[in-house]
């Protein structure tokens, strides 16, 4: 008769290697209990028809249905909160202990001498009269009739025969009140995962050390934001569609944003790509390094994750995300060639601010720029870049 | 980066066609676990579309630290198990209409799979008899034999620790060829 042991023993040798004691034991077993043996051989049979068994066969359409019920927002990364939920009570126990201690030192503390308080008490209009008997309405007197003031005469206060003066500070020999014993029961925690931006002076680009570092933020990056600061973006906008052109970009200028640089008006503008990948992009960063060396004025650059508002600000640009239109194949070897020569990443720039300068999906070139774009590539992620000025952080 | 992280990446760009081939990848996985969980495909379609759908909204906290599938499995394996809680009072009702006590469905009238090998009746008889088990042991035996998951991988899905998965298993195979020692 097999114990429960014995029965455990068996099933764990069906799956996997035992310890070097176990195995010693079950070949005792084995050895000596036919019904050991049986059972061993079942169980093994038992797992072998389990990994045999056919699959049930997916309903058709199960995944378009999946994706005709997706919600319309679109999952946006969220800001990694840091881990307050064991501070927050004691910072608001800090906080109401010193709402206490304030409390209790106005009430209890020393008083300040009211200085002046003669002087008040003569220059104090007449009080108010008694409020009206229900019913009746009061019409304020008209300002002519009003009584003219007397004039004031100002009467320096008696000095007070006992002046109170501020206790002296208390010696720190008892424990501090928001030092000691308060948070000596938390354990501060094991692991605190904070990222970064990447803020980096342009010029820097040019040092492998950043130009890596940059490279490796944006690969961890669904979809990047670059803030570039300036002093004057309209007059940047030339610098970076240079820029943008050196790193084969073609970039499409919304109507409202040409109409804005040409009257030379302050605003913000952006540059939305629709794919980078990492290398692209420092290369574009690269380019704009170069750009700043030959005497352009850019300030910093801040590399960072898209947030909801981005997300929000691309769907309200471009509509809808739709299955981007395959291109058609040039299966030809010379359009292919062609093609590897000259690659051109569509950018769209337009203006973020003012607002009524801000295009929509209507917009001709926005439609021209959501046509004109392909299937992104692996690892490519949008980029929006953000010409702005320091002041409009 | 993987070819996951990089269709996450794009979903979490507004790309919603990159969850679609996500989805298009794991569906006959995650349709047959839910199918195993619960014991019949009809209510798995159901599961499988909860699981997917909730992968999508909770995407953005997937940190990564596992693999996307363990991760989009152990959803999958919640949706199965609370949406096999949820049918659970309706069979009770049922049953309790004539005033007499609930008898738990059987089990063994589910509708097997469509045999496709050979041996078809011992297919059909693993299959019902694997869906008698306790749902802790149907579950790591599923996850274990059928889908191929490693131990590590099963406590993830399930939520418990390796040695929990492994005793589960070992008592799991037991009761199983107890089961079918018992039909004949």
């Amino acid at each position: 008769m097999l114990t429960e042991a014995d029965l455990l023993l068996i099933s764990a040798a069906t799956d996997g290697p035992l310890t070097p004691n176990e195995t010693e034991r079950l070949g005792r077993l084995l050895a000596t209990s036919p019904d050991a043996r049986f059972l061993a051989d079942r169980l093994v049979s038992d797992r072998r028809q389990l990994g045999e068994l056919p699959h049930f066969v997916t309903p058709l359409g199960f995944a378009d249905g999946v994706i005709g019920a997706l919600p319309i927002i679109v999952p946006a990364r969220p800001v990694d909160r840091p881990r307050r939920s064991a501070w927050l009570p004691v910072a608001t126990a800090a906080g109401v202990l010193a709402a206490v201690g304030v409390l209790t030192f106005q009430i209890t503390g020393p008083r300040r001498p009211q200085q002046g308080q003669q002087g008040v008490a003569k220059a104090t209009p007449p009080a108010r009269p008694a409020a009206p008997p229900a019913g009746r309405v009061e019409i304020a007197p008209s300002p002519q009739s009003a009584p003219e003031p007397g004039p004031v005469v100002a009467i320096a206060p008696t000095p007070a025969r006992n002046t109170e003066v501020a206790p002296q500070p208390r010696s720190a020999d008892g424990p501090e009140l928001f030092a000691a014993g308060l948070f000596t029961g938390i354990e501060p925690p094991a692991e605190a995962t904070v990222q970064l931006p990447l803020l980096s002076p342009l010029a820097d680009l040019d040092t492998p050390s950043v130009r890596a570092r940059a490279t490796a933020v944006w690969a961890t990056l669904p979809a990047a934001r670059l803030d570039l600061f300036v002093t004057d973006p309209a007059a940047t906008v030339p610098v970076i569609q240079e820029a943008a052109k050196s790193c084969g970009w073609a970039v499409v200028v919304d109507q409202a944003a040409q109409a804005l640089l040409k009257a030379k008006q302050p605003g913000t503008f952006a540059v939305y790509v629709d794919g980078l990948t990492a290398a692209d992009g420092t290369a574009f960063l690269a380019a704009l390094a170069a750009q700043q060396k030959g005497g352009a004025k850019l300030g910093p650059a801040h590399l960072s994750a898209f947030g909801v508002a981005d997300t929000k600000e691309v769907r309200d640009l471009l509509g809808e995300p739709k299955r981007a239109p395959r291109e058609p194949k040039d299966r030809s070897t010379i359009g292919q060639v062609v093609k590897q020569l000259v690659p051109r990443q569509p950018a769209l720039l337009f203006a973020l601010s003012p607002a009524g300068g801000r295009p929509g999906p209507a917009s001709k070139e926005v439609r021209a720029f959501a046509d004109g774009r392909g299937e992104r590539p692996a690892g490519a992620v949008p980029l929006l870049l953000v010409i702005r000025t320091h002041e409009a952080n | 980066m993987t070819d996951d992280r990089r269709l996450i990446a794009d979903t979490l760009a507004g790309r919603t066609a990159a969850y679609g081939e996500l989805v298009r990848k794991y569906q006959d996985r995650v349709f047959n676990l839910a199918a195993r969980i619960l014991g019949n495909p009809e209510d798995a379609a159901d599961a499988a579309q909860d699981a997917f759908l909730h992968a999508y909204q909770a995407l953005p906290n997937f940190k990564g630290d596992s693999e996307f599938f363990t991760w989009l499995y152990r959803i999958a394996f919640n949706a199965a198990v609370s949406q096999k809680r949820k049918r659970r009072p309706v069979a009770r009702l049922e049953a309790g209409g004539d005033g007499g006590a609930a008898e738990p469905a059987d089990p063994a009238s589910i509708d097997p799979p469509p045999p496709a090998v050979e041996r078809a009746e011992e297919t059909a008889k693993l299959s019902a008899t694997l869906a008698r088990l306790s749902p802790d042991h149907r579950a790591v035996l599923v996850l274990k034999d059928i889908d191929g998951l490693m131990y590590e991988e099963i406590a993830v899905v399930v939520g418990v620790p390796v040695g929990t998965v492994r005793s589960r298993i070992h008592r799991a195979r037991l009761e199983l060829r107890g089961l079918l020692e018992a039909d004949g």
